[in-house]
């Protein structure tokens, strides 16, 4: 690297500037949009309602009146609740079907994987449509429940096939040895492939669990009563159906500055509901990455 | 040394057998269509009725529903075709011919059971007075003699195959003769004796295809009819095509089908080249702080959940939001809402989708191009060639098949735009431009509750996606040799 710095010719230096100037102009491009939202969350409602522009900073007083309101709001945390209760139970059940299929179907000398992989694969493929998929959650009793949000959508085909992938990497050594020491399949999965293919189970996981996090469709459609409502329907309520109903205690300000307060309230809940995600995730980048090229490999 | 002998396949020859299952297929056929198949008593008038198959399929029954035709007779016609294609065309493939035998024997046996315990009703016959005849008992008998000539001959090649292929891996390592061939069942018997926890293991995923994958494709037979929560899938009122020729003659068919061609067509002419430019510039860069910031920047918009994009989106796009202000920084006097405005529609989409996309699709073009081999850059640069030139003859070639296989991929899912977003952005003011197949589906569907309808959209858009991804897979298998199965 080093030597190539020196080698460097001014054609290509001219390059190196320009190419960096372009990467800033994409991050600002990238970035502004939620700079933009959280200085108006923190602006002055009424300033910020008679003009915005393009602001850099937050118009006069400093407030948090909007994130106080975004508290107040008893949907909300329900939706947070929600949202925590089909992330946690929806990704165990998906975990623990995705890992046992997985390993069973990496297994080599079955004489019916080939036959049930093929049957499993053309889900992907070929689906039944939005409304025989409806139809099939009504039929079982399953609408308005947390199961018929869960049920439905309990194995991913693709991160079952790149489970496999992974499971079938794992030399065939390991598990002769631990069948000679008296191991079954069971123990076998959850004590050797397991710990072994850790790093593609965290990412996998993680995948379900975004999943999760942004699943609002099926909800939509299967739910009825707002207490069983994830926070993405939530947010869709108050940012998109301009729902009041979502937003009753705006009602505690004066008449005057409803409007007022509502646009602001937007703002705070788009920063209260992206923020969590937001703050984890370069964290949790690399694994990310990882779950992009490990999936890119085909299954 | 001697050359090995190969195992050679089974000896050529007549394959009567396989002629066999055709005519039997043939035979089924004509005895489903023209023999006699029901001897009734219709209700009402007390007259005397002998239907044939053919009188099933073009619905000549007495009752409510006459003029509807039997769905199980159609079931079993389209197996006993599918029997013939698949012995003829595909003599070899197991799964089609079983899967089309044991169909076509089960369609036979439902419609007995259809027409004696479900649809009497429908079709106005005195239960006492159903009796079926010789035709509908030599159609279960051919249906059922079928399938055991389909297993009879595949273990039959099987076996000749196996000993085949042993008899030359014993002439090949000089093992004496004796070995006993197993036959396909005892292979299947010991593999379950020796695999059963690990088919246990597999067993509730299994069940979670058939229910919530396999249960809704059995549903798609509402497209086929007019379903009535009191009718259920199979018992309401049959109208064959009605839906599709409704779609097709509205102008709905072809104003979605123009929207999802366009959208993925622009989406794809737009946010195909973008990551690949990104990943080219990103792997120029030398300072390697800045390009780690830089990715994680890029990244970032990814996880903005599709509901607080869509949230965002629509505020900027107000006449008081932020695209409004450049609007008017730009020298518009009274800008308009982007959102509210057919014409923009396309733009907003495409753009936001590249926005939040960008540097998540870039992440595989760069491990592709972290895959390349410096020496041949070191190559380059010795035979003179300047930057341009290797990004042009080493960096490009370099990355070719991941860029072609992608690529492959986005067309094979050119009709498939998703709702998810459009349903969030779109509103009457837009569906113009905005309104595609899917969400055509949900509003019929899910919106005006015009379930038979909004399946037959559906399944035209499912069939020509498939077809859409078999197409592609074929080409992308010709031309770079991978494929995805």
């Amino acid at each position: 690297m080093q030597k190539s710095r020196k080698l460097m010719t001014t054609g290509e230096k001219t390059f190196q500037v320009v190419n960096n100037l372009i990467m800033a102009i994409l991050c600002v491009i990238c970035i502004y949009p939620l700079w933009y939202v959280l200085v108006c969350s923190l602006s002055d409602p009424v300033q910020l309602y008679a003009q915005r522009g393009i602001m850099l900073w937050p118009l006069g007083q400093w407030s948090t009146r909007g994130y106080t309101l975004v508290m107040e709001n008893p949907n909300i945390p329900i939706g947070f609740r929600n949202t925590l209760i089909y992330m946690g139970v929806g990704t165990l059940i998906n975990m623990f079907l995705t890992t046992t299929a997985a390993y069973g179907l990496s297994r080599k000398h079955c004489y019916w994987n080939g036959t049930i992989m093929k049957f499993i694969a053309f889900t992907m493929y070929f689906q039944g449509g939005l409304i025989p998929f409806y139809l099939m959650v009504k039929g079982m009793g399953l609408l308005d429940t947390f199961s018929g949000i869960i049920l439905p959508v309990a194995v991913n085909t693709w991160n079952l096939v790149v489970m496999r992938t992974a499971f079938a990497g794992i030399p065939d050594s390991l598990e002769e040895s631990a069948r000679l020491d008296g191991a079954n399949d069971w123990t076998i999965l959850w004590r050797i492939f397991f710990p072994l293919a850790q790093a593609t189970v965290a990412v996998i996981a993680l995948f379900y669990a975004v999943t999760w996090w942004n699943n609002w469709f099926n909800p939509s459609i299967f739910l009825s009563s707002k207490d069983k409502y994830p926070l993405q329907l939530v947010l869709r309520e108050i940012l998109l159906k301009n729902d009041t109903s979502s937003m009753t205690q705006i009602g505690s300000v004066g008449q005057s500055q409803q409007e007022q307060f509502r646009m602001l309230v937007k703002y705070c809940t788009i920063i209260v509901a992206t923020v969590p995600i937001l703050v984890v995730y370069p964290f949790l980048q690399r694994y990310f990455v990882k779950g992009v090229m490990i999936g890119s490999i085909k299954g | 040394m001697t050359t090995a002998i190969k195992a050679t396949p089974v000896p050529a020859g007549v394959d009567w057998k396989r002629f066999a299952v055709i005519g039997l297929c043939a035979l089924t056929l004509v005895v489903l269509l023209f023999t006699t198949q029901l001897n009734a008593v219709d209700r009402k008038t007390g007259e005397a009725l002998s239907l044939t198959g053919l009188d099933f399929l073009q619905g000549n029954t007495a009752g409510k529903s006459a003029g509807s035709c039997h769905p199980m007779i159609i079931a079993a016609i389209l197996f006993t075709v599918m029997g013939i294609a698949a012995a003829w065309f595909a003599p070899d493939k197991f799964v089609y011919s079983i899967v089309g035998a044991i169909f076509l024997a089960v369609s036979v046996f439902m419609f007995r059971f259809d027409v004696t315990y479900q649809a009497k009703g429908e079709f106005g016959l005195d239960k006492d007075s159903l009796f079926f005849t010789a035709g509908w008992m030599a159609a279960m008998g051919l249906s059922i003699i079928n399938l055991g000539m389909v297993i009879w001959r595949k273990t039959g090649r099987t076996m000749d195959l196996r000993r085949a292929e042993i008899e030359a891996t014993r002439v090949n390592a000089n093992i004496r003769s004796g070995y006993r061939v197993p036959t396909t069942w005892q292979i299947i018997k010991r593999d379950f004796s020796k695999h059963w926890p690990i088919y246990l293991l597999i067993l509730p995923t299994i069940i979670f295809y058939i229910v919530w994958c396999y249960g809704p494709m059995y549903g798609i037979m509402i497209a086929f009819n007019n379903y009535k929560a009191k009718g259920g899938i199979t018992g309401s009122e049959w109208v064959g095509l009605q839906w599709f020729r409704d779609f097709f003659r509205s102008a709905y068919a072809y104003r979605t089908i123009r929207n999802t061609l366009l959208i993925s067509f622009y989406n794809l002419l737009v946010g195909f080249p973008a990551p690949i430019i990104l990943a080219l510039l990103l792997n120029e860069m030398r300072a390697r702080r800045y390009k780690r910031v830089v990715q994680t920047v890029t990244y970032m918009p990814y996880f903005i959940s599709l509901v607080v994009m869509c949230g965002i989106l629509t505020d900027f796009c107000s006449t008081t939001g932020l695209f409004g202000e450049i609007q008017k920084m730009l020298g518009v006097d009274s800008p308009v809402n982007l959102l509210g405005d057919a014409k923009y529609f396309r733009t907003v989409y495409v753009g936001s989708e590249v926005w939040q996309r960008l540097g998540w699709d870039s992440i595989i073009f760069l491990s592709a191009l972290a895959g390349i081999d410096q020496e041949q850059y070191e190559a380059a640069t010795i035979d003179g060639a300047g930057k341009f030139k290797q990004v042009l003859h080493v960096t490009l070639p370099g990355i070719l098949p991941t860029i072609s296989i992608l690529l492959i991929l986005r067309i094979g899912s050119l009709m498939g735009v998703g709702y998810e977003k459009i349903i969030l952005l779109y509103n009457g003011l837009t569906y113009e431009t905005a309104d595609v197949v899917s969400t055509y589906v949900y509003r019929k569907g899910i919106v005006d509750a015009n379930f038979s309808f909004s399946t037959a959209v559906n399944l035209f858009n499912s069939v020509i996606n498939f077809l859409l991804v078999i197409f592609a897979n074929k080409i992308s298998a010709l031309l770079t040799e991978n494929s995805l199965w």
